[in-house]
């Protein structure tokens, strides 16, 4: 079924991105990219066009439109050659992206926004004022929204250098009340602009995600 | 040496410790274990796990704002696991406290000395059923648990002989209070000088092992009867006293309160029991005399019961006024050879102890009797009157020259006759000395061989306490013509010629005798009309001679000797002659008798039957029905126990000595002594408090311990450590529980 759709993949291609859990077997970006690779398989499987494109600082490789087959191979083998790079700002990617596309479509940035509200609301809402459709996909390790450490462990900075040796019962509740603030913060800026957001934790399974986005939409 | 180190070091530990003193302060020791706490902090600041963390700025962020309130908690949650360690510390070590202690220089423990009176007259049972020493020990118990931890405690037993079963002073007070519940009856006077003694000397070991210590108290458990604590007025007794209440207070716990409210006119005793005889002999009927007294303030009845080996005899109801004696004579009939035991029993009340009294009664078959002679044919007229037919009767006799005596052994005779012998040699004295000495009878009798100067060198007069002989020898008085003088047959020798006044004992006529000074603790038993000494009697250990003034044989036989042409009396021809002969042994070996009836403590001391094999063993059975070996002196048949208390606490394996029949076991042989009760402790008037020392403080019961005790009880920092220790824990878990909140 045909249905005129330009779907417009960002991902968040940061060192955080990487970060892996102390219990799980693959890493983010890749998880991230079987994410982005099965919904542009749905888009060029119903002729769709897509487009996709990977950033750190700013938008560092996109692949353009596209709703072929071998569009779709082009894609993946860009991510396959970017490397990951320390984020510094969403707001300037999504800027950049916004710049270089002329055709509205829906555009769905999967990143894990760990940065300045107000940098990543920048971007999305720039995103939103050039007419397009916005989705925001945030993509969080379990240990980030649980917190689950017990024993006095040093913790380090993934992107920055900062390190900090603490005891994780002492500080678990201000860590989880200051997390859940951001994220309560993020949700309603992103419901103020009109974006719709969804939350995945990495542990689970693609599909889930896809599920997730896609059953809301299935009845709308 | 332990305790006074331990004590030293409570001493010196109190102002640190905020007036707190530790029974066992080395266990404070365990308080490094508080730093346990801390090395597992620092450890885990040295090992932690690594990893990495994306939303390391919100953790910053939550680390920053909470890092005060954290830090803080963290040290509290230290401080309070340490704190745990730490009062455990104190709680093994066993805190004590005093209120004086708020000034340092005041904190001091106390040495309790405790006296228990265990003289049998504390064995007294009110109507409460509990004797006085049970209720004394009761009030020790209870003294010592309500005292301050750290305290030491001694214990003196007073007995017939005092003893201190605590002397080192203990702070064990759990073993200590078993030790005053194990105490028990001593069946003798109470010895206060003895009492004195321990107590001085376990004071005088106090002071130089812990001069620390400064409050010394004495705390005496008695029922204070007259009988004992009458000796509180001799001079030498109050001089010891000063010495002690110098060092020491001194209280008495009264025992004579819970007595002097209930009636005490219900105590009989059997105070002696013997037989009127002296020596029974088989198949004869003995006079047993009980002599039974009412030591109650009221007249009273009472039953008494005669038992001779085991079986009822005859059975007596004895009515007496208040303090009152009685001498109730029973004639028991004793059918078997050789020791035989005889029981008086008064119907119980409530002092049981004194209401039973036994005798050892040796019946013989036949008594053996030697005669010395220092001149012959001299024993002629006593055998003719021991042993008229040979073989008949109960003596036999056997008749030696004074030359032949070393090849006999004496003690194999229970008396020797030595007649007319001029003088001895030194292994003759020496061999009379140890056969008298060791229960033997020896019967001296005069003659015209007799050289009174050397009877008195030889016998050593000089020294009338190593003389064997009663009097001192003057010369030999003839000429005369004078009689006996029996005087009022007062004396037991004489007594049977009463009832017969035509034994002639008075006619008899009387021309030379030996003239003598009596010794000193000698005895006249027959005097002469001219006031001289007929018979004089000397008990010396643990038998006794007799010495007879005369000589013993007829005018005719002395006429045919060339040295005395004339007679001493006509006494053999006469009919009072053969009953005195008999009265003389039956009177000088009376004794052999005493010696099996004793009293507590005295030494058991007598003959086998014979002489029993060199390497036999003595033993000891007790009237429990133990027996033990005994280390006694044996010198061939004769033996001596000593009936000490440290020999009875190690025989027996506890200090009380109980009254019954004893019986000293060599091989096959055995001999019995009935040791009885010395019932001066039966009088259980009180003693006039007037008498006792000023510095004497008499306590009632129940204010004994309130007014020896410090104010603060002793038991509330430990109390109050265990309650911080739980609040402790509490905290630690809501700390921990809060911190895992994180709030």
């Amino acid at each position: 079924m045909k249905t005129n759709l330009v779907l417009h993949l960002l991902l968040d291609f940061s060192s955080s991105m990487q970060f892996r859990a102390q219990n799980q077997n693959y890493p983010n970006n890749n998880s991230l990219s079987r994410l982005a690779v099965v919904l542009a398989w749905l888009a060029v499987e119903q002729r769709d066009a897509v487009s996709l494109g990977v950033f750190t600082g700013k938008l560092d490789a996109w692949s353009g439109i596209g709703n072929s087959w071998g569009h779709l191979d082009n894609a993946v083998q860009l991510m396959d050659q970017t490397q990951p790079q320390p984020k510094t700002s969403i707001g300037k990617s999504l800027h950049s992206f916004s710049n270089r596309i002329r055709k509205k479509g829906l555009v769905i940035v999967i990143s894990d926004f760990l940065v300045e509200i107000p940098d990543a609301m920048d971007g999305l809402n720039r995103l939103v004022h050039a007419g397009h459709d916005v989705v925001a996909m945030q993509v969080l390790d379990a240990s980030e929204s649980t917190f689950p450490f017990r024993r006095t462990t040093l913790f380090r900075g993934v992107e920055s250098k900062q390190q900090v040796i603490a005891e994780p019962i002492a500080l678990r509740k201000a860590y989880l009340h200051a997390f859940q603030e951001f994220q309560h913060q993020l949700q309603m800026q992103c419901r103020k602009s009109h974006i719709e957001f969804h939350q995945w934790d990495s542990s689970q399974a693609v599909d889930q995600a896809v599920a997730s986005f896609l059953l809301p939409r299935m009845f709308a | 040496m332990e305790y006074f180190w331990n004590l030293a070091f409570c001493c010196e530990r109190t102002v640190p410790c905020w007036g707190m003193t530790f029974v066992s302060p080395w266990l404070l020791l365990w308080g490094v274990l508080a730093l346990i706490p801390l090395a597992i902090h620092l450890w885990n600041r040295r090992h932690y796990d690594e990893v990495d963390f994306p939303a390391i700025e919100f953790l910053l962020a939550a680390a920053s704002k909470n890092a005060r309130r954290i830090q803080v908690e963290q040290w509290l949650l230290l401080f309070v696991r340490s704190l745990i360690f730490l009062l455990l510390a104190c709680l093994l070590a066993e805190p004590s406290w005093n209120t004086a202690a708020t000034e340092p220089q005041a904190i001091m423990h106390r040495h309790w000395i405790l006296v228990m009176d265990a003289s049998y007259s504390m064995g007294w049972t009110p109507d409460s059923g509990i004797t006085l020493l049970e209720q004394a020990k009761q009030q020790a118990v209870a003294m010592v648990e309500a005292a301050p931890i750290g305290d030491p405690f001694s214990l003196i037993v007073l007995g017939s002989h005092a003893e201190a079963i605590v002397e080192t002073p203990t702070l064990d007070r759990d073993e200590f209070m078993q030790t005053v519940q194990e105490v028990q009856l001593q069946f003798g006077k109470a010895n206060l000088a003895d009492a004195n003694t321990l107590i001085l000397r376990v004071l005088q070991q106090s002071q130089r092992e812990a001069p620390d210590i400064k409050d010394r108290r004495v705390v005496l458990f008695s029922d204070l009867t007259e009988q004992t604590w009458s000796d509180a007025k001799e001079p030498s007794w109050q001089r010891s006293f000063q010495k002690i209440s110098d060092q020491a207070t001194v209280t008495v716990h009264s025992m004579a309160a819970d007595v002097s409210s209930q009636s005490r006119h219900a105590n009989f005793a059997v105070t002696d029991i013997r037989t009127s005889n002296g020596t029974v002999f088989q198949n004869s009927t003995a006079n047993v005399v009980v002599t039974v007294r009412n030591f109650g303030s009221q007249a009273a009845k009472s039953t008494l019961t005669i038992e001779l080996a085991g079986n009822p005899v005859e059975s007596r109801a004895v009515e007496l006024e208040p303090f009152a004696t009685a001498e109730i004579e029973v004639p028991v009939s004793f059918s078997a050879l050789g020791d035989q035991t005889v029981v008086a029993s008064l119907a119980e009340d409530q002092l049981p102890w004194d209401n039973r009294r036994w005798l050892v009664v040796p019946v013989l078959g036949t008594q053996r009797i030697l005669c010395l002679e220092g001149a012959s044919n001299v024993s002629k007229n006593v055998v003719a009157a021991l042993e008229p037919n040979a073989g008949a009767g109960p003596f036999r006799m056997t008749v030696l020259a004074m030359a032949e005596a070393d090849s006999i052994a004496l003690n194999d005779f229970n008396a020797v006759f030595v007649l007319n012998v001029a003088s001895f040699s030194s292994a003759e004295i020496e061999d009379l000395r140890r056969y008298v000495q060791t229960g033997g009878a020896a019967i001296f009798v005069m003659g015209d061989q007799t050289e009174p100067s050397q009877w008195n060198r030889q016998w050593q007069v000089s020294r009338p306490e190593h003389s064997l002989i009663p009097v001192r020898q003057n010369d030999i008085v003839a000429g005369r013509d004078i009689r006996f003088e029996p005087n009022d047959y007062a004396h037991p020798l004489v007594k049977p010629f009463a009832n017969f006044p035509n034994s002639s004992l008075r006619e008899v006529p009387i021309w030379s005798y030996v003239s003598s000074q009596l010794l000193a603790d000698s005895h006249v038993t027959l005097a002469l009309s001219d006031g001289s000494i007929a018979v004089a009697e000397r008990n010396f250990h643990a038998g006794r001679t007799m010495w007879v003034a005369l000589d013993m044989t007829l005018p005719e036989t002395t006429a045919s000797e060339s040295k005395s042409t004339e007679a001493w009396s006509a006494w053999p021809a006469f009919p009072c002659f053969p009953p005195m002969v008999h009265q003389l042994v039956r009177h000088a070996t009376a004794r052999q008798g005493e010696h099996r009836n004793v009293l507590l403590s005295d030494n058991l001391e007598g003959n086998m039957p014979t002489n029993p094999e060199a390497d036999a063993q003595l033993m000891l059975k007790t009237p429990d029905g133990r027996q033990r070996n005994v280390d006694g002196a044996r010198d061939g048949s004769h033996f001596q126990v000593a009936m000490r208390p440290a020999f009875v606490t190690s025989m027996i394996g506890s200090g009380q000595l109980l009254p019954g029949i004893y019986q000293v076991i060599c091989g096959t042989q055995s001999v019995d002594f009935a040791v009885n009760l010395d019932t001066t402790e039966s009088d259980l008037r009180p003693v006039d408090l007037s008498i006792l020392p000023a510095s004497m403080q008499m306590n009632p019961p129940d204010n004994l311990v309130d007014a020896a005790l410090p104010s603060q009880p002793s038991g509330w920092p430990f109390r109050w450590l265990v309650i911080l220790l739980i609040a402790t824990l509490v905290g630690d878990s809501w700390l921990a529980h809060r911190m895992s909140r994180g709030a």
